[in-house]
């Protein structure tokens, strides 16, 4: 019974919110609007940086298609205003949705309360009703009487359950409407002009978390004491846009020119510099549309960070081997034999997967087909899944990953797929790493056991061979199945 | 299905390359925080006949299916696609293919797909699950104008001789695979 209560108002709530929710996300970020900025010939909105990387690639809005460009967008500062006292909405809400769910669901399952219950219900309607009213009236600034009476209706109403059942948690919400009434009295001053009371700006001259009510007091001392006045003047209130560059136009010197006036670092190619400063110009000229914009050196920061985030993701992804046309064979040979070096692990992995599935199905791969081979590796996978996952997590995806990367270094260097036993120089790669496992491999084995003699290993080697060779020859094929 | 030409050295030690990874992804903000979002909102949509899921733990990189519309000569079938996004999105479109081979008039042999929302009408607003149903209403509604599969897009007018010949592929195709 409790419970179905509970969840009833519970559920109704959720729902409107969810929609109130949902009309503050911007549809390109997926996120709340940040500096929403509307497109006055359809009236859509979006973040003001989303809108503007958008424009740099169609100049026209992505829900209607209407065509726009960036000097038509115009703030829309109500949304920003709605996202702030949403937020805020939520989060009393959601305290208010946490403290009483024990309080009124404990005591309640002891004694015989069916009538109390949908009072605490009543009450966090009423609750809900009343923090509307709170913002409204901030919002409006008018009434301190009207404000008044709905905290104190709010507190009485709510504090005839709290004595009743007199818990701790019940406690905890006299406090949190204690703690409501000083907030909705500290927001009757009237300087503060936001809904948002607690609020803590960073000042952009010292860097410190400021009141915002306070924040541009704190400015103006912040200025006359300190000597960057000059370089928040020149980056600071009235801040224009940053011209378009077209950087196809643009040479190499130019453009660091152009990145060292930004005060941006100007190393790399010129498509990360050219990379580097349109997400500057981005950055910047959204942060023009806000009331209290961040200075450059902040978004100098912040593009700094995505990009060394974003290299290091990049390196990872990158080939591990590139070679260059100048490069001698010996030099490539070199790089093999680093790689291999480095790799001997996992390669040794993969050489003791490939014997065992070697081993357990050798009369079923000596007339595999290229089209059984999809359905081999799908098996394999789901083979390997089933293993308890301690041993590693990725191993099978290791495997799989190695072999192709075998089956493509030699690939890269000549563009026959079917990999002709002939050319040395081909085959070095892959053949010299098996050798190399294999030969430790070897000794290990003549460790183990007397019984292994050479001509065996050699037996061995070419079978292995054989199979390394079948999926190359397939590698491209299955590749292309899979797709 | 493995991701193909990956480093073995950039793919070992699971640990501390999930724990880059799961970092990266929060400092990379915006792509990441809104594919996670959206497949929010595709867990939570329950849109019947078409679902999607990161491969790994690379959230770039997305396996969907869907089923054929029912009333279609589709109907009864399913289809796997991969979905890529790239580090642009979502200005850039996804890169989507069909993984399971697919009979279709906009569809050719290696599963690229003809569909103008995922090349030039491509808008920021679509997403994995728009992406999803669009194919799905695509394979009851072929655009014959412009065909990849030109086979198919003959065939079409006879339906019932297409019905036969789709369900045979599909058949063949997807033989002991695991769909």
């Amino acid at each position: 019974m409790t419970t179905a209560t509970e969840g009833g108002p519970g559920g109704q709530r959720a729902h409107p919110l969810q929609a109130l929710d949902d009309l503050l996300h911007c549809g390109i970020c997926f996120d709340y609007f940040n500096i929403a900025m509307i497109i006055p010939q359809c009236s859509h909105n979006y973040c003001s940086l989303c809108i503007r990387k958008f424009l740099s690639y169609k100049t026209q809005c992505p829900t209607c298609f209407v065509t726009v460009t960036e000097p038509d967008l115009r703030n829309n500062r109500l949304l920003d205003d709605l996202v702030q006292a949403f937020l805020t909405t939520r989060k009393h809400l959601s305290q208010y949705t946490d403290s009483l769910s024990p309080s009124s669901l404990n005591p309640l399952k002891g004694k015989s309360d069916n009538n109390r219950s949908p009072g605490c219900a009543g009450k966090m309607m009423k609750k809900e009703g009343t923090m509307m009213e709170k913002f409204l009236v901030k919002n409006a600034e008018t009434s301190k009487r009207t404000l008044d009476t709905s905290v104190e209706e709010s507190f009485n109403s709510s504090i005839t359950p709290v004595q009743i059942t007199e818990s701790i948690s019940a406690k905890k919400i006299k406090k949190e409407l204690e703690d409501s009434v000083a907030e909705c009295s500290s927001s009757q001053e009237p300087s503060t002009s936001v809904p948002k009371v607690s609020v803590k700006v960073e000042c952009p001259v010292c860097a410190v978390g400021i009141p915002e009510q306070y924040i541009n007091k704190h400015l103006d001392s912040c200025l006359t004491r300190d000597e960057k006045k000059e370089s928040l003047r020149s980056s600071g209130q009235k801040r224009r846009p940053i011209a378009k560059v077209v950087y196809n136009l643009l040479s190499e010197r130019d453009l660091r020119k152009r990145l060292k006036e930004a005060g941006l670092s100007t190393h790399g190619t010129k498509q990360q510099m050219i990379r580097r400063h349109q997400e500057f110009v981005h950055m910047y000229n959204a942060q023009c549309d806000s009331l209290n914009p961040k200075s450059a050196a902040e978004i100098i920061k912040e593009i700094e960070k995505s990009e060394k985030v974003r290299s290091s993701l990049e390196a990872k992804r990158g080939s591990a081997m590139t070679f260059k046309k100048e490069q001698s064979e010996k030099e490539i040979d070199e790089i093999h034999q680093q790689y291999r070096t480095k790799h001997k692990s996992e390669f040794k992995q993969l050489v003791e997967q490939v014997k065992g599935r070697w081993k357990a199905g050798k009369v079923k791969k000596e007339p595999m087909a290229a089209d059984n081979i999809p359905d081999e590796l799908n098996k394999e996978e789901t083979e390997t899944d089933e293993k308890p996952e301690t041993v590693n997590d990725s191993l099978p995806d290791i495997m799989e990953e190695s072999f192709q990367r075998m089956g493509n270094m030699s690939v890269v260097r000549s563009s026959s797929p079917c990999f002709p036993l002939s050319s040395d120089s081909t085959v070095s790669s892959s053949s010299d790493i098996l050798r190399d496992i294999e030969e430790a491999a070897a000794s290990q084995e003549s460790k183990a056991g007397p019984n292994h003699s050479e001509p065996k290993t050699r037996k061995r080697k070419t079978s292995l061979w054989e199979e390394t060779e079948t999926k190359h020859q397939h590698t491209p094929r299955a590749k292309r199945q899979r797709k | 299905m493995a991701s193909q030409n990956v480093d073995p050295a950039a793919a070992t030690s699971a640990g501390p390359r999930k724990g880059l990874e799961s970092g990266a992804q929060a400092a990379r903000g915006s792509v990441g925080k809104r594919l996670q979002q959206e497949l929010m909102t595709l867990m939570m949509s329950g849109d019947k006949g078409i679902s999607a899921f990161p491969e790994s733990d690379n959230l770039f990189k997305w396996i969907g299916t869907i089923d054929g519309a029912a009333g279609t000569v589709y109907e009864t079938l399913r289809y796997k696609l991969s979905l890529e996004f790239p580090s642009g999105y979502p200005y850039n479109a996804p890169t989507v293919k069909f993984v399971t081979p697919c009979f279709h008039p906009n569809v050719d042999n290696h599963g690229n797909i003809c569909l103008d929302i995922l090349k030039d009408k491509w808008s920021a607003l679509y997403e994995v699950r728009t992406i999803l149903l669009s194919v799905q209403s695509l394979l009851g509604e072929p655009n014959n104008e412009s065909p990849l599969n030109v086979h198919a897009a003959e065939l079409w007018q006879n339906q019932t001789a297409y019905k036969k010949h789709l369900h045979e592929q599909y058949k063949k195709q997807t033989q002991g695979k695991d769909i």
